[in-house]
């Protein structure tokens, strides 16, 4: 085991001891994990095709109390032959009331729907991936901030009728490091600091009707992208490399066998390196499921995301617009595990088209 | 010889012990008597159970609390109410913990924690197999 290793595998023990020595007589540590293994065939290089152990997520909630709650997730998955280990959540929590909850740690950045109702369980999900834009900042198409280290609030108010929710948050922000190479840079999280003064400010506000089986979303982030490396476009390190609101809209009907889920985003990047230009971009995926038979569902989904090709923030990143179809057919097992059957056909803007045949076994260890 | 009478009330008295161990226990749910609230639907307790309500009716806070797993009432009341087994019970908590923003009800290890601690606590509502034996607690549903 090499070095890197046994430090992420220390790190891990060491918050679960911490967790552990918490406990009160009458409050367990709840720990679980999810995991899945897949098989994926594609028209590309043959070194990316094969048997693949997908993500291993290892959870540990624990209430303190009546009020304080803890929650920290660590996910082991895989990057070429070695095994990543990613903090990507922790958190400490105190509910006042229904209404306020406060929250400090990293957390799911309150943008959309599926950002903050799936995490890294592949199980909970009806495809076998995320939609590519929805990727995680480690993720090779990553265009959100999906992570937020900082403050949150949230709470819902119920009416009968409608039930209103809201979560706030405010922390580090993203950053990009452009002293790395272009397909290598990513949208960092900032776990231990801001390159910058300005705070990263998101917020949700959702709207549910129960009895309808619809929910509304509209949610924003507003951030100061810094440079976070000496800087190789004439932006310093910690000045404002992109401007950048994001707004979005999202929407989940539900009714029997039938489900559909719909986010649509608005990028306006105000892009100080470059040409200096502000930039508008759009991204969106609409989802539909249909169980059709107990235990079986089938599910389509497509995604597309545009922009100019002069806005900086997506060069920066090195990336491209697309457009994906998704065709997924869901086995469920039991409830701790299913298979998924997927083929995809993602057509590029400018590299070559994608076709994928992704077999995915998932689970849950409760 | 052995008596005849005798070996009657032997064969009775152990055919009755074997009827009463394999007889199905009634699961009450409990409330504290200062709950405003004194009776249950079977669709309330199920909402209560699963998180999906934190109050009844007039807004009235309550907190279930569960017993611990492998608990022969725990397995009871959620095949009775929602029919689950106790491992889909567990999965169903494990997504809800995973979000981060719920956690499953606490779990009290038999029927006296159960009864003492919602005796205690005005907020508590919980499940134990038959009727109390007292008046700190008081009945707010039947489980057949």
């Amino acid at each position: 085991m090499n070095n890197e290793k046994f430090n992420n595998m220390t790190r891990l023990a060491t918050a679960t001891a911490a967790l552990l020595v918490f406990v009160a007589p009458a409050h367990a540590v709840d720990f679980g994990a999810f995991g899945n293994i897949r098989y994926l065939s594609s028209n590309q290089d043959a070194a990316t095709q094969g048997f693949m152990l997908g993500g291993f997520d290892l959870y540990a909630s624990h209430q303190i109390g009546d009020k304080t709650h803890v929650f920290v997730e660590y996910v082991m998955e895989g990057n070429g032959n070695t095994i990543v280990t990613d903090l990507e959540r922790l958190s400490v929590s105190r509910s006042f009331n229904d209404k306020f909850t406060l929250a400090a740690g990293r957390f799911h950045t309150p943008i959309g729907y599926w950002n903050n109702i799936y995490h890294h369980g592949a199980l909970l999900q009806d495809t076998a991936g995320r939609p590519n834009f929805l990727d995680f900042e480690d993720g090779a198409d990553a265009i959100l901030p999906t992570h937020t280290v900082g403050l949150a609030a949230n709470g819902k108010f119920d009416t009968g009728r409608l039930q209103f929710s809201y979560d706030l948050a405010v922390g580090n922000g993203t950053s990009i490091n452009t002293d790395n190479a272009a397909d290598t840079r990513e949208l960092e999280v900032n776990n231990s600091g801001d390159p910058n003064k300005s705070k990263a400010i998101a917020a949700r506000l959702g709207i549910d009707s129960e009895n309808s089986g619809v929910k509304f979303g509209i949610s924003t982030v507003l951030n100061h992208i810094p440079e976070s490396g000496v800087g190789t476009l004439g932006v310093a390190q910690g000045g404002t490399l992109v401007a950048q609101k994001i707004f979005g809209l999202d929407a989940k009907f539900e009714m029997d066998k039938f489900d559909a889920l719909a986010e649509a985003y608005r990028f306006s990047n105000d892009n100080k390196t470059g040409a200096a230009k502000k930039n508008s971009a759009t991204a969106y995926f609409a989802q539909f499921g249909y169980r059709f038979m107990e235990g079986w569902k089938v599910v389509y989904r497509h995604e597309n995301v545009s922009f100019d090709v002069n806005d900086a923030y997506f060069k920066m990143l090195n990336r491209e617009e697309y457009r994906q179809h998704v065709l997924t057919l869901r086995m469920d097992v039991d409830d701790s595990n299913a298979v998924k059957f997927e083929i995809n056909r993602q057509r590029n803007a400018v590299s070559a088209d994608e076709n994928r045949a992704i077999v995915q076994w998932e689970f849950l260890i409760p | 010889m052995f008596p005849f009478s005798k070996g009657v009330g032997l064969a009775l008295t152990l055919l009755m012990m074997s009827a009463a161990s394999g007889a199905r226990a009634e699961v009450v749910v409990i409330g504290h008597p200062s709950l405003p609230v004194n009776e249950l639907d079977l669709q309330k307790v199920k909402e209560l159970w699963l998180g999906k309500i934190k109050h009844l009716a007039d807004n009235v806070p309550v907190r279930p609390v569960d017993q611990i797993p492998n608990s022969k009432v725990r397995d009871e009341f959620y095949m009775l109410t929602l029919d689950k087994s106790p491992q889909q019970v567990k999965a169903y908590w494990a997504r809800i913990t995973f979000t981060g923003k719920d956690t499953a009800p606490l779990a009290l290890s038999d029927d006296a924690s159960v009864r003492a601690w919602v005796a205690s606590h005005p907020e508590a509502i919980g499940y134990i197999g038959g009727a109390p034996a007292d008046n700190s607690v008081k009945v707010l549903f039947k489980l057949k």
